[in-house]
């Protein structure tokens, strides 16, 4: 019985595994074959989708002219090219993307995209109208997404948008649950520049709001001068690695009140924080902290000694000069640094500074 | 024969027949169940991938910053293509750190010289131990390439070295001769901008044998021509683009291949970097990450990226595949047997009641009970007991599922990235695939076995490994590194 059951069953599994076999072998080859076709049709239907672009672009005739034949082509070349072309344009020429593809309903569809159930049509949808950086309130939503790769796309949209509530917006979200929002969110504030300094210096002032360090990480690609008062209330913060970030923003800024901020952080427990002031110190190429570099040069971590001798190197001559008095000390762990570093050719040096 | 004899070999037949019935039906199960999983992975994958703009990644001032690793040994006659290749991948901050691991060739003249390096100061924070550094270098036209001249101490100890002296936030290690593709650490890069718990990722290894390589890119796929390298085509395709992509779903990735992954600088080296006494180091550290963050109950994971793509140089003869082979069976049997204490354990999750398991009774095991099958239809036709129709049935059942497997990771590659763009390259594809049941499946059966008899005499040679070299077809090279695992 059990022996003529196991019969019955190999042989539908054999018949099973034979029509499967066939079955993938044919879409297979049938994939293959029509792959070539494919590619023609669609490299034929996206030269003339290009040329329209590139038309509308040049500022040659009005950008809408050629709409109709846009809207004419496959939703997914429509999508591929509108990708391409947003990719690398800006100002006019991007204005001019964006209006031919309003005028060719490619905008209208995507609108109607982003108000999908499911995520990856509004995740399609969104990343049509970023490429094309049409101001749509459509988008708005989208900044609280439930799916972090939607919401994501939306941040990535508000870089160009020059909105009070969305740059609060931008900022409130660098305390993203999600590593992929707080990533994309850090890089819109950057790239909105200056104009996200008061919403960012408004977080700062909060020592006890959460994205601080994300927060000081953007506050140093912007430095700009609204952020020295938070900054420097957040060196005596608890967490060491606010206060090392607190510091790299006031190398970047620099005045007065930043050096003597960075000169007591010299004496920070924290090896981070030590690290990071005497690098900020080198940046603002304060020479007047050069013997509080040379003690940091004894330091018992390496990377604190590394900071130290990479700052005074970049002090020019007197940085130097404090470097070859290591070199003849008794210290041996501040000699071979200073060593190490006035080794470096001075291409390198500039890379491992930069 | 004996009726005594005989009825002993019928009892022991059909205890072993009932065995591998079971075993078979738990392989086939887990298998259905990573296709299934890999088939949502790529799904989901491709929707989360397609129109997404990499310029952002590749021009962000706060993308993470990535040190490439690649150790070389006797590569004199690749080593200066495969240096400004790398150095020409599409990515912001990137630090190339080569290590020269005590080649007597030629290996360290012709970087000195094609790279204008400057000795400098040989000072190392060594947070892993290693075999002494003999000079560093740096580049005065690319200030972004370190060397390292060492004392010859293998792949692992190589790869210490380079931890030690990176400055990334993320390390990523390859082999000196592979092939990555130019956007492929962008899309390495990719789940730790996503994630905060990733801790490795690896990407899709592909055979570049056969293939066009112009400048150190591989700019015309092509499937090769060679049984010996195109069956191991297949052989790939199974292994990642549903063996790994499945277990990413799963959450028990446990392999990225020392060609090409990315991991988290820091992680590894509070793992103590790469373990040098084991055959299998690539299997061994991402083993131990998993465990310790286990062990300190972080959240972490690791994951395939099947669109993260780079090419190796695949074995063309069957004695040096069998080598290969052997070298790979032996380092999953050590990792294994390093790290029993968290099979079945469930305070290692997923890893630990699924994953090991699987690792162990269809990785490592599958060769012995194969073996066994063998053992069993040779004894039953030896003792007239063979059931010759249901043998054949069986055989059929068995090596017709592989071959359901491989077509169908033919069709998910073709469905998703579809890098072979000629319909021939397909069809030579399914020839292998075809062939592959008849002889090849065997004999790597045999070199499995040979590498856990190895194991077992305590051998931890790498063997003797030839290349024929993508830039000179006719000058084989030995090199103590080989392949890595796919």
């Amino acid at each position: 019985m059990r022996q003529s059951l196991l019969y019955l069953v190999s042989y539908y599994l054999v018949y099973l595994e034979a029509v499967l076999v066939v079955v993938f072998a044919s879409a297979l080859a049938i994939s293959a074959s029509l792959a070539r076709w494919r590619r023609t049709r669609h490299d034929e239907r996206s030269a003339s989708g290009r040329a329209i672009l590139a038309r509308a672009i040049s500022g040659v005739g009005e950008p809408t002219e050629g709409a109709a034949d846009f809207a004419r082509l496959p939703w997914t070349v429509q999508q591929e090219l509108v990708h391409e072309f947003g990719e690398s344009l800006s100002g006019g020429a991007r204005g001019r993307l964006a209006a031919l593809g309003i005028a060719a309903g490619a905008a209208a569809r995507a609108e109607a995209m982003c108000r999908s159930r499911w995520w990856w049509d509004r995740l399609a949808g969104a990343r049509v109208l970023t490429a094309l950086d049409v101001d749509t309130a459509t988008m708005r939503p989208l900044l609280r997404d439930s799916s972090g790769v939607v919401r994501a796309q939306a941040f990535v949209w508000a870089a160009g948008r020059d909105d009070e509530a969305i740059i609060d917006e931008l900022v409130a979200r660098l305390s993203d649950p999600e590593r992929l929002c707080r990533f994309t969110v850090q890089d819109s504030l950057l790239r909105l520049g200056r104009r996200a300094g008061p919403a960012l210096a408004r977080l700062l002032s909060d020592p006890n709001r959460p994205g601080l360090v994300d927060g000081l990480r953007v506050a140093r690609g912007l430095a700009v001068p609204e952020l020295l008062a938070p900054c420097l209330a957040l060196t005596a913060h608890p967490e060491a690695e606010v206060r090392s970030r607190s510091a790299t923003v006031l190398g970047a800024l620099g005045g007065e009140q930043a050096q003597e901020a960075l000169v007591r952080l010299m004496d920070d427990q924290a090896f981070v924080v030590r690290a990071a002031a005497a690098r900020a110190l080198g940046e603002q190429g304060a020479w007047t902290a050069s013997s509080g570099l040379l003690r940091l040069l004894s330091d018992a971590n390496w990377p604190v000694r590394r900071e130290s001798a990479l700052a005074l190197r970049r002090m020019g001559g007197v940085g130097q000069l404090t470097l070859r008095k290591a070199l003849a000390g008794d210290n041996t762990f501040a000699a071979d640094m200073a060593r190490q570093v006035l080794d470096l050719p001075e291409t390198v040096y500039q890379q491992v500074t930069a | 024969m004996s009726d005594a004899v005989r009825s002993w070999i019928a009892a022991g037949l059909a205890d072993l027949d009932l065995a591998i019935l079971w075993y078979f039906i738990a392989i086939n199960a887990a298998y259905i169940t990573l296709v299934g999983c890999a088939t949502l992975e790529m799904i989901l994958h491709v929707l989360r991938i397609r129109g997404e703009s990499r310029a952002r990644v590749l021009g962000s001032a706060v993308t993470p910053s990535i040190s490439i690793l690649a150790p070389a040994y006797n590569e004199e006659a690749t080593i200066a293509e495969s240096v400004t290749a790398l150095l020409a991948l599409h990515y912001a901050n990137l630090e190339l750190v080569v290590i020269n691991d005590g080649s007597p060739d030629k290996t360290l003249e012709v970087l000195r010289s094609r790279f204008d390096l400057v000795p400098v100061h040989t000072m190392v924070w060594k947070r892993i131990e290693t075999k002494p550094v003999r000079q560093l270098y740096r580049s005065r036209t690319h200030p972004n390439l370190l060397v390292v001249d060492k004392v010859n101490g293998g792949k692992a100890d190589a790869l210490n070295v380079g931890l030690n002296l990176a400055t990334g936030d993320l390390v990523c290690v390859i082999d000196a001769d592979t092939i990555v593709d130019a956007d492929a650490l962008q899309r390495l890069a990719r789940p730790f901008l996503s994630r905060h718990e990733v801790l490795a990722t690896g990407g899709t290894i592909r055979i570049a044998n056969g293939s066009t390589i112009t400048q150190g890119r591989v700019t015309d796929p092509r499937a090769p021509r060679g049984f010996v390298a195109g069956v191991q085509v297949v052989e790939y395709f199974r292994a990642f683009l549903f063996g790994r992509l499945g277990w990413n779903l799963l959450g028990g990735n446990l392999i990225i291949s020392g060609a090409f992954g990315l991991f988290r600088r820091d992680a590894v080296i509070r793992a103590g970097g790469y373990t040098h006494d084991t055959v299998g180091e690539d299997m061994e550290l991402v083993l131990k990450l998993r465990r310790q963050a286990y062990e300190a109950g972080q959240p972490h994971s690791v994951l395939f990226v099947p669109d993260a793509v780079a090419w190796t140089e695949c074995p063309e003869t069957l004695t040096v595949l069998g080598r290969q082979r052997d070298r790979w069976h032996r380092g999953l049997t050590d990792v294994l047997w390093r790290h029993r204490k968290m099979l079945f354990n469930p305070r290692y999750g997923v890893v630990g009641l699924w994953c090991l398991p699987y690792f162990v009774f269809v990785e490592l095991l599958a060769p012995v009970v194969e073996l066994m099958g063998w053992i069993g239809l040779v004894a039953g036709v030896a003792a007239g007991l063979l059931n010759t129709s249901f043998a054949a049935l069986f055989f059929l059942v068995a090596y017709g599922i592989g071959g359901v497997l491989s077509t169908y990771s033919l069709l998910l590659e073709e469905w998703s990235f579809s890098r072979y763009t000629r319909v021939s390259d397909r069809a030579r594809l399914m020839v292998y695939l075809i062939l592959e049941s008849f002889g090849y499946r065997q004999l790597t059966v045999i070199w499995r076995l040979r590498g856990i008899w190895k194991y077992l005499r305590g051998r931890t040679d790498w063997g003797r490994m030839e290349r024929r070299g993508f830039a000179a077809p006719a000058a084989p090279a030995a090199t103590a590194a080989a392949p890595a695992r796919p």
